[in-house]
C-alpha cells in the first residue's frame, strides 16, 4: 500500500517537470517590442501638439486672460486654484512623451543609419526641452531617458535652457536642415511657395527662447535667420475633419468640453483679448488705423448661452480643419519686432509690426490695418503695441512667456493675481516618486529666466 | 503525458490484492428504508471495504478476524454493526445527524468533508438559504449570510455584476476575485470593463442558474486554498451544484415560478425652485439669478417669480417633438413656472419586472442518475427603455455507475444570456449625468424630434436642456435619448463541459480523472445613433467580441489507511494542468455616413473604421497533495502542498505549502458545552505575475490632452509610436501570501448553539505592482514586486436553534467579520491610483487601508483648522491626501428563521459599517445648482463676502447659505459652489461620506401546503412564498444607496458618480413538485 503512495508521488513528480507546457507563452502577442524609427519619429512630431495646442495653451491663455475658463474645472484653473495633479499631463507629454521618444528616436534613426531623422529629432527634442524650462523652472535634463538614473536630478533652468537651444543650433545646420518641414512626417505643413525648412524652423524656435530670455540681439539674429520673408511661412500642425485629426481647440469646445474655455462671460467677466480688440471697451485699441472687428470674427463667434465662444464654426480660428501654427508669421516678425525696438532699431520694429498686421488682411480678405509709422509709435508705446499686438495674435504658451518676462506690461488683467503667476506647478506625479525632487514651488516663485 | 499517469495508475493496481474469507451483503438505508448510494462499509481493524452502489446494496468479502463493519456516510451517524458467526446478510439502517447534516464543508478538491473534522474556517451555505433571496446572481445570494465576505453590486441594472471580495485585498495586479470551483473544476469569473463610463457589465457568475446550486462553500484561509498554489490567493468559492437522487422515487419533478418587481431604493432630491441659469454673483443678489437657455447650470431665476407663460418667437425656426408632437419655438422670455422634475424622472424610472421559470428533473436508473434542469429568467430593468436581462440555462448532471468500480459523472450546461445595458457614469451620453443635471424648469419628455429652420429646412434633431430646440448636439444627452435610443445589447453563450471518471482501485483507494472546460463568448455591441452628446456625435457602432476558454484536467488519487487504531491517514495527491485563451476583438465604426441606427460597421470612410485586438494564453501545471492525520481520534493534523510551473515564469518551480492542526477537547452531545475544537493553520498562496510584464514595448499614441479628450490619433499621420510609457520588467517573482490563522468551533445546549471564530494574520510579500516612476525618468511606472499588504481580522458565524420540535422550528444565526487590509510597504511610491479620477480616485499609500480615498484636501493651519483666504473661506491644499477610506470597519448579518407547521418566515439583516465614500454626484449637483442645498435662501446677516469677493450688503437675500469656516459668516452662493465649494472645484474631501449602511437585505414568508391537500392532484408538494429584498436601508449617506461601485467589480471602491442605482425588490413565487 506504501509502495502505491510512493509510486503515484513519483510519477506526479515527473508531471512537474514537464516545463515545455508553460514555455514560450509570455511573449506578448498584443504589442511590438521594437517598431521602426520613422514611426517613434511621426509620434515625435505629432506630439508637438500635445503642448502647443493642447491643455498648456489654454491654462497659459486663461492665466493671460486671452481666454477665460467658463465651466467646471476651467473656472477654479482660471482663477488659479490648480494643485500639482494639474500638470501631471503637461509634464508627462514633455518628460515621458517627447524627450524620452526624441531621444529613442534619434538613437534608433542613427542605428537605422537615417541621419536625417535623428537631425529632425534632435532638434524636436530641443523644443520639448527648451518647453520644459520655460514653463517650470529647474528640470530634469542630463539624466532623463537614462535606465541608470530612476530618479533624474534637477538641474538649474538656465542650464538647461541653453543645453536646448544647443540641441537646435546643432540641428540647424545637420542633416536635411535645408528641406521643408513637411519631409520625412504628415504632420507638419508649411506654405506652398518658398515655406520654412527644418533649418528655419529651429531657428524661429531659437528666436522664441532667446526672447524669452530677454536676448535680444539674439532674438533677433534667430528670427531674421528664420527667413519668414512670406506670409505663407511658418510651421503649421495638419487638422482635417477626420476625426481625431481636427483641430484640438475645436475638439474641446466643440466635442469634448462644450463652454469649459471662451472669452468670458455674457457682460459680466471678458477677457483682456477680447476687450482689445472689441470695440467701445476701454482697453480697446481700435483707432482709425486699426479695426480689429474681422479679426475678432474670426476668433470669436460672438455670444451664445451667456458666454463670448470661440469660433469653431467653419471658417473660424479654431475650425475642425484649421491648422494650428507651432511657429507663425506674426509670431517671427513681432519677434523681430521688439528686439529690433528694444535694440533701438525703431524703423525695422515697425516694419516687422506692419508685416504681423497685414497677416490678419491676408488671412481675412480685409483691408483693417493701415500701416503704422514712428509717428504713431515710439520708444515704450511702440514697444507695449507690439506686445499687444502679439498678445492677440498668438494664442498660448509664447504669450504667457511674454506676460511673465514682461511682468504684464500690457496691463491683462490677472482675475484674482496682481501679479503673472510666475510658472506651472511641478506635477504630483514627480513629488510622488522621484527621490531627487527638489521641493514644492508656488505661482509666486519667479525662475530665473524671466527675472 | 496523460498517458504517464495511467501507467501511475497501473502500478497503484497491482497492490490491490486482498484475500477473501467470507462474503457478507446487505443493504444500508435511511430510517425511511431509502437506499444510501455510497455509503461506506469498512470491516474495522483492515483495509477491506466497499461502498452501497444506487439500491444501497452491497457485497463485502470480510478478511479472517473481521469483526466489525463500520458503515459511515455523510450526514448521518456512523454505525458499527458487529458481525454474526454464519449472518451473511445485514440491513443497516443509519440516521441522519442533524447536527451534522448542517455542518459539512466542501475542500478546495471537492471532496466533503465533517465540519467537525475540518481544519480551516471554511463556512458552506445550503441552497435553501442562497436560493431564498430570489436573487439573479449566485453571488449576490450570498450576501449577510457567512463571515468574511463582501458582496457589493455594481448597481441595480439587470444581470448587473458584483463585486466579492474574501477577507481582504491580497494583491494589486493579480486577479481581484476568488477562485471559483464549480463541481471541481476552476471557472471564469471575469469581469471584463469596469471604468468610470460606459454601462454596468455582468459578471459571468450570473451565467449560472441560482436554482442549481446545492451548496457554496467559502474557502476563506490561505491554508485550505494551498493546494490551488497561484490563483487561489482571494480565497475561493466552492460550489456544487444538484445531482440526481439516489434513493426515493424513480422520477419527481420540481419546478418553480416566481416573479419579482424592482423599484429604484434611493434617489437623489432635486431642488424645484430655481431653474435654469446663470448667477448673480457680483451685485443684484436679492433677483437670485437669470433664465439662459441651453447652459448647464440651474442657477436662474426663481421658477415662482415668472410672469406663467413663455413668450416665444415663432417667426423663425421651431423643434417638433416625436414624442408628444408638442412645437418649440425660440424663448424670448421664459415664463412657465412649472416643475418638471416629477415628469423628467418618470420618464427614466419605472417598476421592474423580473419573471423566473425552473423546472427540475430528477431520473434514478438501475445503474444511473440524472438530474437535468431548464429555466428562464427575464428581467425588465427598472430604467425605462432598453435596459433588460435574459438568461436561458440547461443543466444535465449524468452519474453512471458502469461497474462495482467504476463511475463516470458528467456535469454539462449551457446558458444564453442576451441584455441591454444603459451608459452610466461620467459619460455625456450617460443616463444618471444627463438626468440629474437637468434643470427642474426644463421638460425632458421629448426628447427626439424634427428642427424646421426659418427658411424651411428640416432635419432630425436630439433636444436636451442643453439644446432647447434640438438644432444640433446638447452637451448632455437627454436621458429619453439614452435609454431610448442608445443601444448597448450583449449576448453570452456559455458552455461548462465536465467529464469524470473515478475508479476505486481498492476500498479505501479511489483514482479520479476530471476534465473541465468552460467556454463562452460574449458579443457586445454598442450604438450611439447620430446626434448622441460626448465623442460620437456623427455617430458611433462599436463591437466587441470576447472568448474565454478554461481547461483543466485533474489527476487525483484519494485513499486511506488506519495505521494503528490509534493512528488514521487520509491522503489525496493529484496533478492539475491549467489552460487559459482569451481574445477579445472590437470594431468600430465612428462618423456614420448613412444617419442611420442600424448596424452596419462598415457605415463610415475607411479612416473611421477601426479594429483592435487582445490576446492572451496562460498555463499552468503542478502536482499537489494533501495529508490528513488523526491521532487517537482527537488530534487531527493536515499537511498540503502544490509545486507549480507558470506561463509568466517557466523556468521556475514554486512549492506552496501548508500545515493544519486541531484538536477536539470534547465531542460530546448530552453535555452543556457539546462541542470544542481549537485550530490553528499556516499556508501560503501565491499570485503569478501577469502575463507580458517582462518586456518594455512600443504602442500607438494619440497625443493631445488625453484626460480631456482632444487628441490627434497618430493613424491619421502615417502611424505615430512611442514606447511605452510602462517599462517591462525580466526580473519579476511570483508574489506570496503567507497566512496564519488560529480558530475554534463549538456547540453548546446539546448541539443547540453553534459557533466558529477565527483570527487571521495574513501578509501579502513581493507583491506585484505598477510603481509610478518619475515621467523624467522616460516612463511613468514600471512593475516591481516592493510592495507589502497585510490583513488582519476576526470571523463570527453562530447559529442558535431556539425552538426545535416536530412542528415548530426557530432558529437565530448570525455574522460578523472585522478585517484591516492595510498597504504596509509602497516604496518609491506616494500614491498609486487604482480606479477613478485624477481628481478623486481610490489609491494605494504606504500605511493607509486598501484603496484608500485620494483627493484634494482643505489647506489646514498647523492647528489643524482651516487656512482661509482673504474672504473668509476655506481653500484647497495643493497636494492630495488621503480623504477616506472606503473598507468597512466590521461587516455583519443576523437572520431568523421560524417554521410552524407549514408557514416558513425568514429575514435577513446586514450592515457595513465604517465605510467611506466619495459622493462625487452630490458634488457636481451642487456645482449645477441642483441640490437642494443650493436652493435655500438665506438673508445676510451682516455685510458679508462671497467667494468671488463681493459683498452682500445685510439683510439682503440671496440664494445659498450663511455659513462660518471660522473667519465670521460668509455667503455660500454660486461663487462659492461653482469653485472650491463644488463637485468641481480642488477641495474633494467635502463629498467623503459615511457610507455604513444598514438594510433588510431580505425577508422571506413562504407556505408548504399540508400533503393531505395534494394527494388527490399528483403532487407531491406545493409552496407558495413572497420575498422582500433590500426593502428597507438606514444610511448617513446621501441620494444613493451605497452599495455600489462607479468602477464596477475593480480593485478601486468607493466612488459614486452618476452610477446608476440600486433597487429593492418584492417576489412571488410558486414551487410544486411531483
Amino acid at each position: 500500500m506504501k509502495n502505491a503512495v510512493f509510486a503515484v508521488f513519483a510519477s506526479a513528480a515527473i508531471f512537474t517537470s514537464c516545463q515545455s507546457v508553460v514555455d514560450d507563452l509570455n511573449i506578448n502577442p498584443n504589442e511590438f517590442t521594437e517598431v521602426p524609427a520613422q514611426l517613434v519619429f511621426n509620434h515625435v512630431v505629432l506630439s508637438t501638439a500635445a503642448i502647443a495646442e493642447a491643455e498648456p495653451l489654454r491654462i497659459a491663455g486663461m492665466w493671460s486672460d486671452q481666454f477665460v475658463g467658463t465651466d467646471r474645472q476651467y473656472i477654479t484653473q482660471d482663477r488659479y486654484e490648480v494643485s500639482a495633479a494639474t500638470f501631471d499631463g503637461v509634464w508627462g507629454d514633455l518628460f515621458q512623451q517627447g524627450i524620452a521618444q526624441a531621444q529613442i528616436a534619434q538613437e534608433q534613426a542613427t542605428a537605422e543609419g537615417l541621419g536625417v531623422i535623428a537631425n529632425y529629432s534632435q532638434l524636436l527634442e530641443g523644443y520639448y526641452v527648451a518647453e520644459a524650462a520655460l514653463m517650470f523652472g529647474d528640470v530634469p535634463y542630463t539624466q532623463v531617458n537614462n535606465l541608470d538614473f530612476p530618479d533624474p536630478v534637477y538641474e538649474p533652468q538656465e542650464d538647461v535652457l541653453a543645453t536646448a537651444l544647443a540641441l537646435i543650433e546643432a540641428s540647424i545646420t545637420g542633416a536635411g536642415a535645408d528641406n521643408r518641414v513637411s519631409t520625412a512626417n504628415e504632420v507638419f505643413t508649411t506654405g506652398e511657395t518658398g515655406g520654412t525648412t527644418w533649418g528655419e524652423f529651429g531657428s524661429a524656435l531659437l528666436a522664441r527662447y532667446y526672447l524669452a530670455q530677454s536676448d535680444y540681439p539674439a532674438a533677433l539674429a534667430a528670427a531674421r535667420a528664420a527667413n519668414f520673408d512670406q506670409l505663407s511661412d511658418g510651421v503649421e500642425i495638419i487638422h482635417t475633419t477626420t476625426n481625431f485629426s481636427e483641430n484640438l481647440t475645436y475638439q474641446f469646445e466643440a466635442e469634448q468640453r462644450a463652454n469649459y474655455l471662451s472669452y468670458g462671460n455674457d457682460s459680466t467677466v471678458e477677457s483682456t483679448l477680447y476687450n482689445i480688440l472689441a470695440e467701445g471697451t476701454p482697453m480697446s485699441r481700435a483707432d482709425e488705423k486699426t479695426d480689429d472687428a474681422a479679426r475678432l470674427a474670426f476668433f470669436s463667434s460672438g455670444v451664445d448661452q451667456g458666454i463670448y465662444r470661440i469660433n469653431v464654426g467653419t471658417g473660424g480660428f479654431f475650425a475642425s480643419d484649421a491648422n494650428f501654427p507651432l511657429v507663425g508669421y506674426p509670431e517671427v516678425q513681432l519677434i523681430i519686432a521688439e528686439s529690433a525696438a528694444r535694440t533701438g532699431d525703431e524703423e525695422a520694429a515697425l516694419v516687422a509690426l506692419n508685416n504681423a498686421r497685414n497677416y490678419w488682411d491676408e488671412v481675412l480678405g480685409t483691408d483693417s490695418y493701415d500701416d503704422l509709422d514712428g509717428t504713431d509709435l515710439s520708444g515704450d508705446d511702440l514697444i507695449r503695441a507690439i506686445l499687444v499686438e502679439k498678445y492677440v495674435s498668438v494664442f498660448g504658451l509664447p504669450t504667457y512667456y511674454d506676460i511673465i518676462r514682461t511682468d504684464n506690461l500690457i496691463g491683462a488683467d490677472m482675475d484674482t493675481r496682481t501679479s503673472p503667476a510666475e510658472r506651472f506647478l511641478y506635477p504630483s506625479t514627480e513629488i510622488s516618486s522621484n527621490s531627487s525632487y527638489p521641493g514644492d514651488k508656488t505661482l509666486d516663485d519667479p525662475t530665473p529666466v524671466f527675472n | 503525458m496523460k498517458r504517464l499517469l495511467l501507467v501511475g495508475a497501473l502500478v497503484c493496481f497491482a497492490f490491490g490484492i486482498a484475500i477473501a474469507q467470507r462474503t457478507v451483503s446487505g443493504n444500508v438505508t435511511d430510517v425511511d428504508g431509502q437506499g444510501l448510494i455510497g455509503a461506506s462499509i469498512l470491516v474495522e481493524g483492515t483495509t477491506s471495504g466497499t461502498v452501497s452502489d444506487i439500491d444501497g446494496s452491497f457485497s463485502l468479502a470480510v478478511p479472517d478476524g473481521g469483526e466489525v463493519l463500520i458503515v459511515s456516510y455523510t450526514g448521518f451517524t456512523t454505525e458499527k454493526v458487529v458481525l454474526e458467526e454464519g449472518r451473511t446478510t445485514y440491513d443497516i439502517a443509519l440516521e441522519e445527524n442533524a447536527a451534522q447534516l448542517g455542518e459539512v464543508v466542501v475542500t478546495a478538491l471537492g471532496i466533503e468533508r465533517r465540519r467537525d473534522e475540518d481544519l480551516s474556517s471554511a463556512t458552506l451555505v445550503k441552497a435553501d438559504v442562497l436560493q431564498r433571496s430570489g436573487e439573479t446572481g449566485v453571488v449576490q445570494g450570498l450576501a449577510g449570510k457567512t463571515s468574511g465576505i463582501n458582496i457589493t453590486r455594481n448597481s441595480g441594472d439587470p444581470g448587473s455584476g458584483a463585486y466579492i471580495q474574501i477577507r481582504g485585498q491580497n494583491t494589486i495586479l493579480g486577479d481581484a476575485s476568488p477562485l471559483i470551483i464549480l463541481d471541481g473544476v476552476p471557472i471564469s469569473n471575469s469581469n471584463i470593463g469596469g471604468g468610470t463610463g460606459g454601462v454596468v457589465q455582468q459578471s459571468r457568475l450570473n451565467d449560472i442558474n441560482p436554482q442549481d446550486i446545492e451548496s457554496i462553500t467559502v474557502l476563506k484561509g490561505a491554508s485550505a486554498a494551498a493546494v490551488y498554489g497561484t490563483g487561489a490567493a482571494n480565497g475561493v468559492l466552492v460550489i456544487n451544484t444538484k445531482r440526481g437522487r439516489t434513493g426515493g422515487k424513480r422520477f419527481t419533478v420540481n419546478a418553480g415560478i416566481s416573479y419579482g418587481l424592482d423599484e429604484v431604493n434611493r434617489e437623489y432630491e432635486k431642488q424645484g425652485v430655481f431653474g435654469q441659469g446663470s448667477p448673480f454673483t457680483t451685485e443684484n443678489f436679492e433677483q437670485f439669478g437669470s433664465y439662459v437657455p441651453n447652459t448647464g447650470l440651474s442657477w436662474g431665476d426663481r421658477i415662482a417669480d415668472r410672469s406663467g407663460t413663455d413668450v416665444v418667437n415663432e417667426n423663425g425656426g421651431f423643434f417638433t417633438g416625436d414624442q408628444t408632437g408638442t412645437v418649440y419655438y425660440p424663448i424670448t422670455e421664459k415664463g412657465d413656472r412649472t416643475v418638471y422634475n416629477d415628469v423628467n424622472r418618470d420618464q427614466i424610472f419605472q417598476t421592474g419586472s423580473t419573471l423566473d421559470m425552473n423546472v427540475g428533473i430528477n431520473f434514478r436508473g438501475d445503474n444511473s442518475n440524472t438530474y437535468v434542469s431548464f429555466s428562464n429568467l427575464q428581467q425588465e430593468g427598472l430604467l425605462r427603455g432598453n435596459s433588460d436581462y435574459d438568461r436561458t440555462t440547461i443543466r444535465i448532471n449524468q452519474d453512471f455507475n458502469l461497474t462495482d468500480k467504476v463511475s463516470i459523472r458528467v456535469n454539462s450546461s449551457y446558458s444564453g444570456v442576451e441584455s441591454n445595458r444603459i451608459q452610466t457614469g461620467s459619460n455625456l451620453a450617460g443616463l444618471y449625468l444627463g438626468y440629474l443635471r437637468t434643470s427642474p424648469d426644463f421638460d425632458n419628455t421629448d426628447y427626439s424630434g424634427v428642427y424646421t429652420d426659418a427658411d424651411g429646412i428640416a432635419r432630425n434633431g436630439h433636444r436636451g436642456y442643453r439644446n432647447y430646440l434640438g438644432t444640433g448636439i446638447p452637451a448632455y444627452n437627454n436621458p429619453g435619448w439614452t435609454i431610448n435610443r442608445q443601444l448597448n445589447p450583449s449576448e453570452v453563450d456559455r458552455f461548462l463541459v465536465a467529464p469524470e471518471i473515478n475508479y476505486n482501485i481498492l476500498p479505501n483507494l479511489k483514482l479520479t480523472a476530471r476534465y473541465g472546460l468552460d467556454y463562452y463568448t460574449d458579443e457586445r455591441r454598442t450604438v450611439f445613433p447620430v446626434l448622441s452628446a460626448g465623442d460620437y456625435g456623427q455617430g458611433g457602432l462599436f463591437r466587441d467580441e470576447i472568448t474565454e476558454k478554461t481547461q483543466n484536467i485533474f489527476l487525483i488519487l484519494n485513499g486511506n489507511t488506519e495505521i494503528s487504531d490509534a493512528f488514521a491517514l487520509d491522503y489525496t495527491v493529484g496533478y492539475n494542468y491549467y489552460d487559459n485563451d482569451y481574445q477579445r476583438l472590437s470594431g468600430s465604426a465612428t462618423n456614420l455616413l448613412v444617419p442611420s441606427d442600424k448596424f452596419v460597421i462598415e457605415n463610415a470612410i475607411a479612416s473611421n473604421n477601426g479594429s483592435t485586438q487582445a490576446l492572451s494564453r496562460n498555463r499552468k501545471n503542478g502536482v499537489f497533495g494533501v495529508l490528513n492525520f488523526t491521532i487517537v481520534e482527537n488530534l487531527l493534523v493536515e499537511l498540503s502542498g502544490r509545486a507549480e510551473r507558470t506561463a509568466s515564469l517557466p523556468d521556475e518551480l514554486f512549492f506552496y505549502p501548508s500545515a493544519s492542526l486541531g484538536y477536539k477537547l470534547l465531542d460530546d452531545d448530552a453535555k452543556t458545552v457539546s462541542f470544542a475544537k481549537l485550530r490553528a493553520s499556516y499556508g501560503e498562496v501565491g499570485i503569478e505575475p501577469p502575463l507580458y510584464r517582462n518586456l518594455s514595448t512600443f504602442v500607438s499614441t494619440s497625443p493631445g490632452s488625453g484626460g480631456w479628450g482632444d487628441v490627434l490619433d497618430g493613424l491619421n499621420y502615417g502611424g505615430t509610436y512611442a514606447r511605452s510609457a510602462v517599462q517591462g520588467n525580466p526580473n519579476l517573482t511570483n508574489e506570496i501570501v503567507k497566512e496564519f490563522e488560529v480558530g475554534g468551533d463549538f456547540r453548546f445546549f446539546q448541539n443547540r448553539l453553534s459557533l466558529g471564530l477565527t483570527y487571521y494574520d495574513r501578509i501579502t510579500e513581493d507583491a506585484l505592482l505598477q510603481v509610478e516612476t518619475p515621467p523624467s525618468s522616460g516612463f511613468t511606472s514600471r512593475f516591481a514586486n516592493i510592495a507589502e499588504i497585510t490583513n488582519t481580522g476576526f470571523e463570527l458565524d453562530f447559529s442558535y436553534n431556539i425552538i426545535n420540535d416536530g412542528e415548530a422550528r426557530w432558529r437565530l444565526f448570525g455574522n460578523a467579520s472585522h478585517n484591516e487590509n492595510i498597504v504596509t510597504k509602497l516604496p518609491d511610491v506616494s500614491r498609486l491610483i487604482l480606479n477613478g479620477f485624477t481628481s478623486t480616485s481610490s489609491a494605494l499609500v504606504e500605511g493607509a487601508p486598501f484603496g484608500a480615498l485620494y483627493g484634494g484636501m482643505y489647506l489646514r493651519d498647523e492647528d489643524g483648522d482651516f487656512a482661509l483666504n482673504e474672504n473668509g473661506f476655506p481653500t484647497n491644499d495643493v497636494v492630495q491626501g488621503v480623504i477616506g477610506d472606503p473598507n468597512p470597519d466590521w461587516r455583519g448579518g443576523l437572520g431568523s428563521e421560524v417554521t410552524y407547521k407549514g408557514i416558513a418566515l425568514s429575514v435577513l439583516f446586514e450592515t457595513a459599517q465604517g465605510q467611506d465614500m466619495w459622493n462625487g454626484t452630490k458634488g457636481v449637483m451642487q456645482y449645477f445648482g441642483i441640490d437642494p442645498i443650493t436652493a435655500n435662501i438665506s438673508t445676510a446677516p451682516s455685510d458679508i463676502k462671497n467667494a468671488a469677493g463681493a459683498t452682500i450688503p445685510a439683510g439682503t437675500e440671496f440664494r445659498g447659505n450663511v455659513i462660518d469656516f471660522g473667519a465670521g459668516p460668509v455667503a455660500a452662493d454660486a461663487s462659492w459652489y461653482l469653485g472650491n465649494g463644488g463637485g468641481f472645484g480642488s477641495i474633494d474631501e467635502q463629498y467623503i461620506e459615511d457610507a455604513s449602511w444598514t438594510r433588510l437585505r431580505e425577508v422571506t414568508l413562504s407556505y408548504n401546503l399540508p400533503v393531505t391537500l395534494l394527494a388527490g392532484v399528483g403532487l407531491s408538494n406545493v409552496s407558495v412564498g413572497i420575498t422582500g429584498r433590500n426593502l428597507l436601508l438606514w444610511t448617513p449617506f446621501e441620494g444613493a444607496d451605497p452599495d455600489t461601485n462607479l468602477t464596477g467589480a475593480s480593485r478601486g471602491r468607493g466612488l459614486a458618480y452618476f452610477n446608476n442605482p440600486g433597487s429593492r425588490s418584492v417576489l412571488f413565487n410558486l414551487k410544486f413538485g411531483f
